[in-house]
């Protein structure tokens, strides 16, 4: 699941900047929100809300091979969506960014408290040369 | 959960190893290995319906699906001390003893659609489970590898 070359996916990183899929709209911040309570809805699930969770948990949680129990330290289910096509504007870009988009999670079930849900998107350009970062641009100004 | 310092941990790779626990419980490596899998494969069976869940995708605003592409379970046990013996050790050694799994519910058989009840069956509907036992002994001057002992008999004829 990680790889050096992200296949030219760049994690979005500014809370601020818009999606736009098919005629839909979002600020970055609020396709998390979205994501998040999608995560939420499937992992809690409206019946019977903590069984499920419970499952979660119990598939690899505690351990045994034969006589012998080990409790679990570590659990995390990690899903990547495939891409699906959408367009990014943010500040300084002088037209709507046509790419593709993916989810990446990180889900921590470990947590006896709570489960700790990271959501990653990243965002990956269709033509990589007419890509210029912010930042080069205020360089070039 | 991927460190190059591995606090000391290694893979047990060679099945014929004996691992003892407290006084008198001993399996081989490839024995205790086999135990742990079925039991990984028995809590995913009998919660079958959670695997609906670990395989469901995102839909935004009702309209945008995206669908799972990569979707796996990595999990690790507490230590547990323990202690090993293998081909040309001197004695047994003192140790612990974790668990690292790795569940890949990726691979989807589009022809498979039955509920998921056994092994065979989860191997049809192509989930794949992956386990590594791995050990740190107490004292890690004292470890010698089978192999290296080899390499350092060859050196010295």
């Amino acid at each position: 699941m990680e790889s050096i070359f992200n296949d030219g996916f760049q994690p979005l990183n500014c809370d601020e900047d818009v999606l736009m899929l098919g005629k839909d709209t979002f600020v970055v911040r609020k396709f998390k929100d979205i994501v998040l309570r999608n995560i939420q809805n499937n992992i809690y699930s409206n019946y019977n809300s903590s069984k499920h969770l419970f499952l979660l948990r119990e598939m690899t949680g505690a351990l045994s091979g034969g006589n012998i129990h080990f409790q679990s330290s570590e659990s995390h289910w990690k899903f990547c969506t495939q891409d699906v096509e959408c367009q990014l504007l943010g500040f300084g870009y002088s037209a709507w960014q046509k790419g593709k988009l993916r989810i990446k999670t990180d889900i921590d079930l470990c947590n006896h408290q709570k489960v700790i849900i990271q959501i990653n998107l990243e965002f990956c350009l269709k033509e990589q040369n007419e890509y210029q970062d912010p930042i080069d641009k205020l360089r070039q100004l | 959960m991927k460190s190059n310092f591995n606090n000391g941990f290694q893979s047990l790779n060679c099945d014929e190893d004996v691992l003892l626990f407290t006084y008198d419980i001993t399996y081989t490596v490839g024995l205790f290995a086999e135990l742990i899998l079925e039991k990984i494969r028995a809590n995913v069976c009998d919660n079958a319906r959670v695997i609906g869940i670990v395989r469901s995708g995102i839909l935004v605003n009702n309209k945008v699906p995206f669908e799972l592409f990569e979707s796996q379970w990595e999990s690790s046990t507490e230590e547990l001390e323990c202690q090993l013996l293998g081909v040309g050790y001197s004695g047994w050694k003192k140790g612990k003893l974790r668990i690292k799994t790795d569940v890949d519910f990726r691979y989807q058989n589009p022809d498979f659609t039955a509920p998921v009840i056994s092994a065979r069956q989860l191997e049809l509907a192509g989930i794949i489970i992956k386990i590594d036992l791995e050990f740190s002994p107490d004292e890690p001057n004292e470890y010698q590898s089978p192999l290296d002992k080899l390499r350092q008999l060859e050196s010295d004829l």
